[in-house]
């Protein structure tokens, strides 16, 4: 009885310790504690909210019946005469549209109401029932302030607004599928009722069906059965227009988007949770030492190392346990709408579902808590097995004979002093530094991810390979439109496997004749060469040699393809071959084209032959869109780096000046300057930190180099890493002036410790 | 007189928790004088001590040394008295860990103007052969032997021993007595040592009694007896 009294006294004058030690330590367990919130909180909304959506549209793709793809008929067919053609594997849906201009000069592609495909999804009101009713796109509607009730003018129709709507196979509202950019002022899509379709103009509508198959199939057996369609429907010479659902830009669009955010969170994730991984490690050393005759009295007194273990462990498990916890909930409650709301700015999609992935989840929360424990148990467990003397007596380390201080002596006792101090400390010193290079890491992951989508989109439109490129249906019937000047080549798109999903790959089939593309040497290929742009070798890995395989969705025609070249090609993921073999690939004849480079605009190409035209400025407008869409994700990364770096150097420079803080005292005892107290203890840890800030650069350049391939991964284009001079002299102002910001506030704290203070606290 | 004090007052805590510390002291110690001050256990030593060592500041009252008032609110003038004059000893030697023997002594060393020759200092103390060690692998007599060396290679004119032999057993505690002793014979340095041992006032040329912050007496000693025949 009387042990277990003792027992539970001990304990208990511990617990009564916790807070007072948690006060004591505010500015580093605050420091952490806030570091766990900002990352989990941001890194988790990302993730939930990305998350979310793309649950939502899995679950719109279910319950709304997306697509498996559409065709488009120069004269409507009837469902049976299409099921004979086609087969019984398909079922198919009539979705006709019209494009009419309504009253600002904008356009909207009206559809018929559908019923069994593509059903549209209500955000507000109803789907349009009466002839003056219209259901409208969300995004066209808040760009031209219409509400629910409110009414549109469409080529003199007077209509009521009776839902806000989306339509499941336009998430973003593409005019033509080849376009880069939705712009909502000018184009939107809406859905009105079957019989206030029928009284629409006739002659402009367009006959699109929209399939789905009725059985699950494989990825080869889908190819296989696009093709077919195609073949059949355009054997009987009315298919104008096809497009499988993964080919479809108005829907996958969004899902690289929604993957990338997540892939890139979860990156930025994985980095904080090593530093706050190391902070504690950190943190752990730091108590030890502070601790340490504390602990061996502890022991002497006949505590055993499990209680003192659970001490020093309470402290840092609630305040990483309460962090994750908050910065959780602050995702779960309101952070999340950062990254959604950037998604509904572009994106017409259902409302987000909250979904908890259960192996992200377990990390944010587990991770830390793990790492917290398991630092402790190192740092503390191999300790405790020192003798309480020893530990009393802050005997803790190996000791290694002194460099005799003779053969110092030239370096003057000041260099000496700080020489002997860094080197005495260094393991103090090397946490310092891998501190500043982690810190160094985040930070420039946030800032060079904007730096990199800046500088691409700023050479993006230069390394267009002329001003217009007219992406053509088929070749035209008359060629005589197409300037001498203008290169017709073939282009077709490939897929290769990338990290287990399939990529795709815009194979150019260049001309003998090449005007834009002459110096990639295409005639002297073999059939199984190609050219690939240098965009490519970066994002798949590949170098020259290399062979990899490539897949033609439509013709079915696989390519075990070597590469011969890697070429300067930024426009994205491109091979290159003769037009001759990728035409013979493609069981075209020798002179088929579908595509013209051109230096101006080509009047008198027939519309219906066009696929798409991109200039320049479409280049440059997509890729600031695309930029847009990721712009909070940008601003989070470049705000959140920023302020983790300031916290790790305000925490890495706390740490060794607290270290220090009674010998520097004791310095002003003895009648040290302030001046010459800086000169022994601080000089150098500002030196190092700034040196280190500037020395890490290229290494944290070439490390985020190597994984940035990684977090592009769900994109199916590519862009390198790229921080400009002016980023990097950010970081090495940020990472100097918070040394010296830090500094001197501690500092200021060191010259306010009593002098008596500092020498009863001594033994 | 080499150090003069006046009324020297020094209060700690506000309003209803005041505690008078030292109560108005007057003394005066002349140039190479051994004075210890006696006392038990919160008679105020310490606080005397700091307050002439110009580590803290006093309430009321005045100190001079060398004829020169301390001017305890000016911290620059504070820092260059103690920079010049002073040496401290203290009963728990407040050595730097991470510097060696000889460079914890260099540290005050660096400070002197007409600093004493280390080497001769390390023998003299019989700390040559440890001069490299760290003091966690000295004895406690050896690290006190070091704090006394720090203290003096800067030729300070007023040394301040805080319990010097508080931590030490009795044999290396004579050994130390003696060094003090020797500085004060080789230097002519003026030593004020503060100590709840009456045996080291023998040591001394004039003893200060102190009791709950006031001087209860202040003697001569008129038969001064080396260290090394103390005995308690």
């Amino acid at each position: 009885m009387v042990t277990g009294g003792r027992g539970v006294i001990m304990k208990n004058v511990l617990k009564k310790r916790l807070p007072r030690f948690l006060f004591k330590n505010i500015a580093i367990y605050g420091g952490i504690a806030l570091f766990i919130i900002l990352m989990t909180s941001l890194a988790a909304a990302y993730v939930i909210g990305n998350q979310g959506i793309s649950a939502a549209f899995e679950d719109a793709r279910e319950n709304n019946r997306l697509e498996d793809g559409f065709f488009s008929l120069a004269v409507p067919m009837e469902e049976s005469e299409l099921s004979g053609l086609l087969g019984n594997s398909l079922e198919f849906e009539y979705q006709p549209y019209v494009d009419l201009t309504a009253s600002d000069e904008s356009e909207v592609r009206v559809f018929q109401m559908r019923h069994s495909i593509d059903i549209p999804f209500v955000l507000e009101g109803s789907l349009p029932d009466g002839d003056n009713e219209i259901g409208l796109d969300r995004l066209y509607a808040e760009a031209h302030d219409l509400k629910l009730g409110d009414h549109i003018t469409i080529e003199s129709k007077d209509m009521e607004v009776s839902g806000i709507i989306g339509l499941p196979e336009y998430i973003v509202s593409f005019k033509e599928l080849g376009d880069l950019l939705a712009d909502r002022d000018v184009f939107g899509v809406s859905i009105v009722s079957d019989g206030f379709f029928a009284t629409l103009n006739e002659e402009r509508i367009i006959n699109q069906y929209a399939y789905k198959f009725k059985s699950e199939l494989s990825k080869d057996e889908v190819n296989r059965e696009n093709r077919d369609i195609i073949k059949k429907l355009g054997d009987k010479g009315i298919l104008t227009d096809f497009c499988a659902i993964g080919d479809n830009n108005r829907v996958n669009n969004l899902l690289s988007k929604l993957d990338l955010n997540i892939n890139m969170s979860t990156y930025f994730l994985v980095l904080s949770m090593i530093i706050v991984a190391f902070l504690f490690a950190l943190v752990s050393v730091h108590t030890f030492e502070e601790e340490c005759s504390f602990v061996g009295v502890l022991i002497a007194t006949g505590y055993k190392k499990r209680t003192i273990l659970r001490h020093y462990l309470t402290i840092p498990v609630l305040v990483t346990l309460i962090s994750t916890g908050i910065g959780l909930l602050l995702a779960l409650t309101f952070v999340y709408k950062v990254p959604t709301q950037s998604v509904y700015a572009y994106y017409v999609v259902p409302k987000m579902l909250y979904t908890i992935d259960p192996a992200r989840m377990a990390f944010m929360i587990g991770f830390p808590i793990l790492a917290v424990i398991l630092i402790n148990l190192i740092v503390f467990g191999r300790k405790l097995n020192l003798t309480p003397l020893r530990l009393i007596r802050r005997d803790t380390k190996k000791e290694k004979r002194v460099k005799n201080a003779n053969e110092m002596k030239s370096l003057g006792f000041l260099n000496r002093f700080r020489l002997r101090t860094v080197v005495r400390s260094k393991g103090q010193y090397i946490s310092l530094v891998i501190g500043v290079f982690l810190a160094g890491l985040l930070c420039m992951f946030g800032l060079g991810m904007r730096s990199s989508f800046d500088q691409y989109i700023d050479t993006l439109p230069d390394s267009a390979v002329s001003d217009y490129q007219y992406v053509l249906k088929a070749p035209l019937p008359d060629a005589s439109v197409i300037p001498a000047d203008a290169e017709r080549d073939t282009i077709s798109t490939y897929e290769t496997e990338f990290n287990g999903r399939m990529l795709p790959v815009n194979v150019l089939g260049i001309g003998s004749d090449s005007k834009y593309l002459r110096e990639f040497n295409v005639s002297s290929l073999s059939d199984n060469e190609i050219i690939i742009s240098d965009i490519m070798a970066a994002k798949l890995g590949i170098h020259k040699g290399d062979t990899i395989e490539l897949d033609n969705k439509l013709t079915l025609h696989k390519w075990n393809a070597k590469v011969a070249e890697v070429v300067d090609f930024e426009l994205g993921v491109y091979v290159f071959t003769a037009q001759k073999t990728l035409n013979s690939y493609l069981e075209k004849e020798e002179g088929y084209y579908n595509t013209v480079f051109s230096d101006g605009e080509i009047a008198g190409i027939d519309e219906r032959f066009i696929s798409t035209v991109v200039t320049k400025e479409k280049v440059a407008d997509s890729a600031k869109q695309m930029k847009t869409l990721m712009a909070s994700l940008i601003v989070m990364l470049t705000a959140v780096g920023i302020i983790c770096y300031i916290i790790v150097m305000f925490m890495l420079t706390k740490m060794v000046i607290d270290k220090n803080a009674l010998n520097i005292s004791l310095l002003k005892v003895f009648g040290y300057r302030n001046k010459e107290v800086n000169k022994l203890y601080l000089s150098q840890t500002q030196w190092i930190i700034i040196l280190s800030v500037i020395v890490f650069l290229p290494l944290q350049y070439f490390l985020l180099g190597k994984i940035w391939p990684g977090m592009l991964n769900s994109m199916s284009g590519y862009f390198y890493f790229r921080v400009t001079p002016l980023v990097m002299a950010i970081i090495v102002v940020l990472g100097t002036a918070t040394c010296l910001i830090t500094n001197m506030i501690h500092v200021k704290h060191v010259r306010k410790i009593d002098m008596t203070e500092a020498l009863k606290n001594r033994e | 007189m080499f150090v003069e004090v006046k009324h020297l007052k020094k209060d700690y805590g506000i309003g209803e928790n005041v505690v008078h510390v030292l109560k108005g002291l007057s003394f005066q110690l002349e140039k190479g004088e051994i004075c210890t001050v006696l006392g038990p256990s919160g008679a105020g030593k310490s606080t005397l001590l700091n307050l002439i060592g110009g580590i803290d500041t006093l309430t009321s009252g005045e100190i001079r040394i060398n004829g020169k008032k301390i001017e305890l609110d000016d911290k620059d003038g504070l820092l260059e008295y103690r920079r010049d004059h002073l040496g401290f000893v203290f009963q728990f030697y407040n050595l730097i860990p991470d510097l060696t023997v000889k460079e914890n002594i260099e540290v005050c060393g660096f400070l002197g103007k007409n600093s004493l020759d280390i080497q001769k200092l390390l023998k003299d103390l019989g700390l040559k052969e440890h001069q490299n060690k760290y003091p966690r692998q000295l004895s406690g007599g050896q690290q006190q032997r070091t704090s006394i060396g720090r203290a003096l290679i800067k030729a300070p004119t007023l040394l301040l021993c805080d319990e010097p032999t508080g931590a030490l057993d009795y044999e290396t505690s004579k050994e130390i007595l003696e060094l003090i002793e020797n500085v004060n014979r080789e230097y002519n340095t003026t030593i004020l040592i503060v100590t709840h041992n009456e045996a080291i006032s023998r040591m001394s040329d004039r003893i200060i009694h102190l009791k709950d912050g006031r001087i209860t007496k202040n003697e001569k000693n008129p038969s001064k007896t080396p260290a090394k025949d103390l005995a308690w």
